[in-house]
């Protein structure tokens, strides 16, 4: 007979969104002590913004690489095991070493999956040849490895079809590989191509007119609404499919940077926590689900209309928190979310673009000076401060 | 009437009730008694009294609170809301800066880093260190005169060309200042 366990709140998933839920709860709320669990089958915690850094050798993967168990609050209790089905109706949950949950309220947390064979060929190409992506612990060195022994030819960077976490990480890898042919001296020698499935650089104007100046200075040519579906790599081949016209082309490639497919957990596509597009369904400002009125959802995995980042988690979770305070106390739900995200977008190995802007894509700068300005200062404050502020601050519930 | 009230059974047995408990009552008046004789006892004892109250006020004096501490505690309380909210970013701030003082690994971190921005600058200055050291053991190890020709020869240098071009430019820029 499979184990019951009870617990007041059950978050799901232990990245960046459930610990800082998880340790807002403690800290909030002492009464809460040893009724919150964290369920994730991961043993490993990755800060992943330091990704593109490490793709452009300019930082150690290993610092980007905790344990899981030295990040989970005390109070909580963590589950190493995989959520493999959602009953909201009966406030229960099932994993995969056969357990079942049962709570009073629910926090999905769950991130996102890495879509490798939403491209043929990709899931065997990554890592090897000239194929590289910073989107995995595993590959993400196989990117520096590309950059650095470049010796001239084709180097495509592509943006992919879907939904991604930091929608300017696959343009800022290409930025650092710029500037390091440079340094090699090899640039004369190659083109790079932006190849991206969307329509523009970047969504909100005031930044995607400092990045088309990056672009025009670096003299790197843009394909847009070129999406990737296919990796040669015996013949070093990329095929791309127009959106508009579904006309199919095929370029070579010296490196392809490849930024993967990216869809919603397949345990929550298939729960009826998810929308049509297999993301948890929850308002946008109180982030409650729009049908299970004890279930939050935040970070990566909810359907909310903005870019998927950890800075948008810094501001998702202390609106999860009040609200699921307020239910438990029987309050009405009042803290609300505006759709905040940032973006540093890296455009040099000293410079930085940092993009801050909200629902209605209007930029909230913290800083009293124009951000849309690329800045030592604010490549300094990512290199440097972020990975300090995200593991003693926003992953103990502090900011 | 009282008789009327006799018959009623419900009287009736709350007067069985009493007459039950009346010994318990007895002894209860009893120690009421005695109770109330030691305190008229120790209130009519003035001395010990004193005693006791010169005790207590020695003991209290220090709580005791004026009006001005009064108000100033009202006040207080009306800032608490504030309060609170500084007092939380306080204590945010000193988790923060425990749970870093804690991590070692992004102290090593911030240090690999404050190294990688700090080397170049240091290497320039070592080497240009090294260089000056060599060329005064150099000047030290070397007595011979400098002739007129070893001037000349040393005057076509670049380095020497440049420095001049920069005291020439740098007395043309002073004159024309103190001019003005």
């Amino acid at each position: 007979m499979a184990k019951q366990v009870h617990y007041s709140i059950v978050i799901v998933g232990a990245g960046s969104a459930g610990i800082s839920v998880a340790a807002r709860i403690v800290r909030a709320s002492k009464r809460l002590k040893g009724q919150v669990a964290i369920i994730d089958p991961a043993s490993k915690h990755y800060y992943q913004p330091l990704w593109t850094l490490v793709g452009g050798g300019a930082a150690k993967k290993e610092e980007s690489e905790r344990d899981l168990s030295s990040l989970i609050p005390a109070g909580v209790d963590w589950i190493c095991d995989a959520v493999t089905m959602f009953q909201p109706e009966q406030h229960k949950l099932s994993t995969e070493q056969g357990s079942i949950f049962s709570y009073d309220y629910l926090v999905v947390a769950a991130g996102l999956q890495i879509d490798w064979d939403g491209v043929k060929g990709l899931k065997d190409a990554v890592g090897k040849n000239g194929v590289c992506s910073n989107y995995a612990y595993h590959t993400v060195d196989s990117t520096w490895e590309a950059i650095r022994s470049f010796k001239g030819g084709t180097a495509i960077f592509t943006h992919p079809n879907t939904p991604v976490k930091c929608g300017g990480a696959p343009q800022k890898i290409m930025y650092l590989a710029d500037e390091y042919f440079r340094k090699l001296q090899v640039r004369n020698q190659s083109e790079i191509i932006f190849a991206s499935a969307k329509g523009s650089i970047f969504d909100v104007p005031t930044y995607a007119n400092t990045l088309n100046d990056v672009i025009r200075r670096k003299n790197i040519e843009t394909r847009y609404k070129q999406n990737l579906i296919e990796v040669r790599a015996d013949t070093k081949e990329a095929v791309f499919e127009n959106l508009d016209t579904k006309e199919q082309a095929v370029w070579k490639y010296d490196i392809l940077h490849v930024t993967p497919p990216m869809k919603a957990p397949d345990f929550i596509k298939n729960s009826t926590l998810a929308d049509a597009g297999g993301w948890v369904d929850v308002d946008p400002y109180t982030l409650v689900h729009k049908r299970f009125p004890t279930i939050f959802g935040i970070g990566d995995c909810a359907n909310l209309p903005t870019s998927k980042t950890g800075a948008a988690i810094r501001k998702q979770a202390p609106v999860v928190v009040k609200n699921l305070l307020a239910l438990i106390n029987g309050y009405p739900l009042e803290a609300k979310y505006d759709g905040y995200t940032s973006c540093p977008l890296v455009t040099g190995y000293n410079k930085l673009v940092l993009a801050e802007f909200d629902y209605n894509q209007m930029p909230c700068e913290t800083f009293p000076f124009d951000q849309s300005e690329e800045r030592f200062s604010m490549y300094l404050m990512k290199r440097e401060l972020l990975p300090i502020l995200y593991w003693n601050g926003m992953l103990k519930g502090l900011m | 009437m009282f008789l009327e009230d006799l018959s009623d059974p419900e009287v009736q047995e709350a007067i069985t009730v009493l007459i039950r408990k009346l010994p318990k009552i007895k002894d209860t008046v009893l120690a009421a008694e005695e109770g109330l004789e030691v305190a008229t006892s120790i209130l009519r004892d003035q001395e010990s009294l004193r005693y006791l109250f010169e005790r207590v006020d020695g003991q209290l004096s220090r709580f005791f609170v004026e009006k001005e501490s009064i108000d100033a505690l009202f006040t207080l309380l009306e800032k608490m809301p504030k309060l609170v909210k500084y007092v939380s970013v306080l204590e945010q701030a000193a988790d923060f800066l425990e749970s870093l003082g804690k991590d070692k690994q992004s102290q090593q971190y911030v240090l690999a880093g404050m190294k990688a921005y700090i080397a170049p600058v240091s290497s320039q200055v070592e080497h240009g260190v090294a260089v000056i050291r060599e060329a005064k053991v150099r000047a030290e190890g070397n007595s011979e005169p400098v002739s007129v020709f070893r001037l000349f020869k040393l005057m076509k240098d670049p380095t020497v060309q440049k420095t001049l071009r920069f005291t020439q430019s740098l007395l043309e820029v002073l004159a024309e200042k103190s001019k003005k």
